[in-house]
């Protein structure tokens, strides 16, 4: 996709608009939106990653909560440490979101091993299966508060500020989701990208042309499950706290609809089906308690109506 | 074998097949550098199976195959690729969602250790419509462009070796004779051709030699000329 499609425009006037939403919420006074947008730029985030394996490269990755849970108490655990320490280098933002990031990058690499091995259903299961354990391992965790989850006794410091902040984290996620959705671009349109995409519609066939295709798709697997991770990162710094609920199931399958319904292989998906998610979900609960039995056939309209999703009806109401 | 044709593709031996199933018993054939063999016989008698054992994409296979004087049988699919054998498969299976651009480029392999490398400009010289599409998905290419971008993709490796399978099935027969015509350069340029056709016409004037496949068992070769000299050869191995 090149940033002149009717989605694109979309997009970067809403990332436009998110970069003033602070200022306006400021001046109106209700900086509630701005926790409720930096957690649906967070998961715009790990939707990007998820993207680039389910969408563009029909890996249907089940477990990748696993990996915002592994982002998450990454820092956790540093912020722990740097706590005991009243401070020190391992409280900053600059090594704690590399370093989470390389954790949930080096699950991957496990995890994408042996689950690239399978193929469709076979896939979804043993990536549940991976995800079920991350979570499970985290209800193990008893220093860590175990099935509860813990509050983060510090957060992930910034120079004289930290991600406590609502604007201070509200920019950093703006700004690592915009690097996030450049880099899918580039990515994408990249030989490498060309490969992930062509792995989609046939794998003998890349074979058969001498690409190794196991290596190109556990790298872009192994991408996904560090940006995740960093998204993880910043959603731990967002609540203020982790719990292994973050790496459930349940969780995964939101960022699965969020791919979805967002529009699967295309570049600004992941972006509409986080703020659709989290907007149809706040909205929806304000009307009634049980807000998924209207969410849910919403869903199904907009993925029977439209495959393409979100980005998709842009697209099919300029071509009419 | 002509002693101008030094040996690019040996079979010797080959069987191969699925599970408990045998396709092809034993298949000899050897192709030389700037040779063209075909490889005829009825649907079902393990053409295809033959292509795929090349490859290393059939279930199994047996046996001993040279490519350049290197063993390739049982190797991985993407070295055997690497190695110098470009595959237009049956059913051409471009990417339908990569552009033009993006089936050739992606795949060029190694251009550095080739001495006349293909290049895309090289392609679209050789395939003049493609050049037009560069930035078409394709997926909204016809017929006879999806085939030609087929080819130039496998052109793309740099092989030695050019297989393939039913290029001109199913294509209107103006684009299919240019297809002949395209073919006929490559082997011009000293590329090893091997194809799998039903088309005896053009293959006859383009072919050094051809192998009838027969219950996957090789079991008549010879010349273009030779074969139409034995009318009873035709009736019983490739007559409908």
């Amino acid at each position: 996709m090149t940033p002149t499609t009717p989605a694109s425009r979309w997009a970067i006037a809403l990332l436009i608009a998110l970069a003033a939403a602070p200022v306006f919420s400021a001046l109106a006074g209700q900086t509630f939106y701005v926790f409720l947008l930096s957690k649906m730029m967070i998961l715009a985030l790990a939707g990007v990653s998820l993207n680039w394996i389910l969408g563009y490269g029909n890996m249907p990755s089940f477990g990748h909560a696993g990996f915002l849970g592994i982002g998450a108490y990454s820092v956790a655990i540093m912020s722990m440490r740097a706590a005991e320490a009243q401070g020190g280098w391992l409280a900053t933002a600059f090594v704690q979101l590399p370093i989470a990031t390389l954790a949930a990058a080096i699950a991957a690499i496990i995890i994408g091993a042996v689950s690239l091995r399978t193929r469709g259903v076979y896939f979804i299961m043993i990536t549940l299966a991976f995800g079920q354990m991350l979570f499970s391992l985290g209800v193990a965790l008893e220093p860590l508060g175990g099935d509860d989850g813990m509050t983060l006794p510090m957060y992930s410091t910034l120079g004289p500020a930290d991600l406590s902040s609502g604007p201070v984290l509200y920019y950093v996620v703006l700004g690592l989701l915009v690097l996030a959705l450049a880099g899918s671009h580039r990515l994408m349109q990249s030989p490498f990208g060309a490969v992930i995409r062509g792995a989609k519609s046939n794998e003998t066939r890349l074979e058969a042309l001498g690409v190794p295709t196991y290596r190109y798709r556990l790298a872009a697997f192994a991408l996904a499950g560090a940006v995740c991770g960093l998204a993880g990162a910043l959603l731990a710094n967002q609540g203020g706290y982790v719990s292994p609920a973050l790496a459930a199931w349940t969780h995964s399958a939101e960022l699965v609809v969020i791919v979805l319904l967002g529009g699967a292989g295309t570049l600004f998906g992941p972006l509409f089906g986080a703020l659709a998610v989290v907007g149809l979900e706040e909205i929806l609960s304000q009307l009634t308690e049980h807000w998924r039995i209207i969410f849910g056939p919403i869903l199904i309209l907009v993925v029977l109506a439209n495959r393409g999703g979100i980005s998709g009806l842009f697209r099919a109401r300029t071509n009419v | 074998m002509k002693a101008d044709h030094p040996p690019m593709l040996e079979l010797a031996g080959v069987s191969g097949g699925y599970g408990k199933t045998q396709i092809i018993d034993q298949i000899d054939l050897s192709i030389g550098a700037g040779e063209f063999i075909s490889l005829l016989g009825r649907n079902g008698m393990g053409k295809t199976t033959t292509v795929r054992a090349i490859m290393g994409i059939a279930g199994w296979v047996h046996g001993s195959i040279l490519l350049n004087g290197s063993e390739i049988c049982g190797a991985p699919t993407h070295i055997i690729a690497q190695s110098g054998i470009g595959l237009v498969a049956e059913g051409r299976r471009i990417f339908p969602n990569l552009t033009v651009a993006e089936n050739l480029d992606a795949f060029a392999a190694n251009p550095h250790h080739h001495t006349n490398p293909w290049t895309m400009d090289r392609v679209f010289a050789l395939l003049p419509t493609l050049g037009d599409r560069v930035k078409s998905m394709g997926e909204t290419l016809s017929g006879g462009e999806q085939q030609m971008l087929a080819i130039g993709r496998a052109l793309m490796t740099n092989p030695k070796v050019l297989i393939l399978d039913e290029a001109t099935e199913g294509l209107a027969p103006t684009v299919r004779t240019l297809i002949w015509q395209i073919l006929a350069e490559l082997k011009d340029q000293g590329l090893a051709i091997l194809a799998i056709d039903k088309h005896l016409g053009p293959l006859g004037a383009l072919s050094d030699r051809y192998g009838i496949l027969h219950k996957g068992r090789l079991v008549w070769r010879g010349t273009p000329s030779e074969l139409g000299d034995q009318p009873k050869v035709i009736a019983k191995y490739l007559g409908v």
